[in-house]
């Protein structure tokens, strides 16, 4: 087995918006938020999904470019943040 | 290999049943299919039972505890969990058995009470090293419906399917399951409830995913001579595939998060029931062509329209025509889901692969009733689970 190290970047291969609160482990805010989900296809040869960090449908369009940062998914019944991989449009960080 | 006759079959109504338990539904699913193929419990020589895992320890051993319900009579009992094609698994090992001449009579049953809402994972120990994944996709927040509402999405860029196309396969399955009194929903919904019903995932509705419910389903199978004494007509188990994924599909699986990117992709989408139908259709010395009607895993109306294309009937991007033409409806050239479709029973995972046996039975006994294909001899199930698990059966007369 060997690690591969990969992009930061991908391009929109697909999205969804999550409009009910999952169960648990996951604490959805409240009140809860529906949240949008990318599938990130990357030069590797992979295809990645994670929670985008802000949804503006009008926005997403298939192919687009979309960067990698850690996030906060939700905070825990402790107030512990736990934290895990997002998709942001490249423009929104520019 | 000898001929493996199905002999018997039980249903239980599906729906929510808070004063039943699992193991009085399973128990009397159980004991119908072996009346109906006519055997004592006690003739029976082999158990092999879906592993309920919501149902706790008990519910993972659930062939002994209904057994145990029933009488217990010392045969073998396997109980196996594939996930949401446990039904079919469960009927594959069944039907090694007789095949292989080990047993005469054997019974498949599979029996489950689903979690309200979207199914959640199993707890695991606290102290395991590395979390399992699919803890990682709860952590998350990615629920079932949003899997497939990910390839919906990409089939619409793909194909130009409109959201109105997709509300039909709703309005189809339950034409079909106003027609049966075992499915939980037994009334017509038009297109305009679909579309106004709540979104769950973009672009899935709440009407176009399966519900989750309680049900139970029981086989048994046996040689043909001794299917012969009870007088009933032969139906044969000409094929039962069990597969796994492979390595290259792009298909996002239930509960993995990373996939082979689609422009890499060395093997097809849902590469475990490709192999399915194609060793199935292989086995039979049959194809697609031949196939009076379809059970196929309608989980949500995404996935009716991929299996008619992963299971050979058409060309990829045409599924909506054979749809939008009345092709897949009862009385059309090949009904698709003629029991409803879990759209109208809602999903009871380990029991539903082998629901689509019991109506592919009933279907070519010809005794589907209102729900009747006409003329039926040749039919086709398929029941897909998480991790790529998957099994394909074709019934003949």
């Amino acid at each position: 087995m060997e690690d591969t190290t990969l992009s930061r970047r991908g391009k929109l291969a697909s999205w969804t918006v999550v409009h009910y609160p999952p169960p648990p482990p996951h604490v959805p805010e409240e009140p809860f938020e529906p949240f949008g989900i990318a599938e990130v296809s990357f030069p590797e040869g992979i295809q990645i999904v994670g929670p985008m960090t802000k949804v503006d449908l009008s926005d997403l369009k298939l192919g687009m470019e979309l960067e990698t940062v850690v996030e906060t998914y939700y905070v825990d019944h402790d107030g512990e943040a736990v934290l895990g991989w997002k998709f942001r449009s490249v423009e929104e960080e520019e | 290999m000898r001929e493996v006759v199905i002999a018997g079959v039980g249903l239980h109504p599906w729906g929510k049943f808070p004063d039943k338990s699992w193991v009085q539904m399973g128990a009397e699913t159980a004991l119908e299919a072996a009346d109906d193929a006519g055997v004592q419990w006690t003739e029976i020589e082999s158990m092999v039972c879906g592993a309920m895992q919501w149902g706790g320890s008990t519910g993972m051993r659930a062939g002994n505890t209904i057994a145990a319900a029933i009488g217990e009579t010392g045969i073998p009992i396997q109980n196996i969990n594939n996930a949401c094609a446990s039904g079919g698994s469960v009927l594959r090992s069944a039907w090694l058995m007789v095949a292989s001449e080990l047993h005469d009579v054997v019974i498949a049953v599979g029996a489950d009470k689903s979690p309200k809402g979207f199914l959640p994972s199993v707890p695991v120990l606290a102290d395991e090293p590395g979390m399992p994944i699919d803890m990682v996709r709860w952590h998350l927040g990615l629920p079932n419906p949003g899997y497939w509402a990910l390839e919906m999405r990409k089939r619409m860029e793909r194909y130009g399917t409109t959201a109105e196309q997709l509300a039909q396969v709703k309005v189809k399955n339950s034409r079909h399951g106003a027609l049966n009194p075992y499915a939980r929903y037994q009334r017509e919904f038009t297109i305009e409830e679909v579309l106004a019903s709540p979104m769950v995932c973009d672009p899935l509705h709440l009407y176009e995913i399966c519900g989750t419910s309680d049900g139970a389903a029981a086989v048994v199978l046996t040689s043909r001579d001794f299917a012969k004494k009870n007088g009933l007509p032969i139906v044969k188990l000409a094929a039962c595939s069990l597969t796994s994924g492979m390595f290259g599909d792009p298909t996002m699986r239930i509960p993995l998060l990373s996939a082979t990117s689609d422009e890499e992709a060395t093997a097809p989408l849902l590469s475990e029931s490709e192999l399915a139908a194609r060793m199935a259709f292989e086995q039979a010395g049959l194809g697609p062509e031949d196939m009076d009607f379809v059970e196929l895993p309608d989980n949500s109306s995404w996935h009716e329209l991929q299996y008619l294309e992963t299971m050979g009937f058409c060309a990829p991007g045409e599924a909506e025509k054979l749809l939008t033409e009345g092709v897949t409806a009862l009385g059309g050239k090949l009904p698709v889901c003629p029991s409803g479709g879990f759209s109208s029973f809602g999903e009871a995972t380990i029991a539903q692969g082998l629901l689509q046996v019991v109506e592919a039975t009933w279907q070519l006994r010809g005794t589907a009733g209102a729900r009747q294909v006409e003329g039926a001899r040749i039919g086709i199930t398929q029941v897909y689970g998480a991790q790529a698990n998957n099994s394909a059966c074709i019934l003949t007369t």
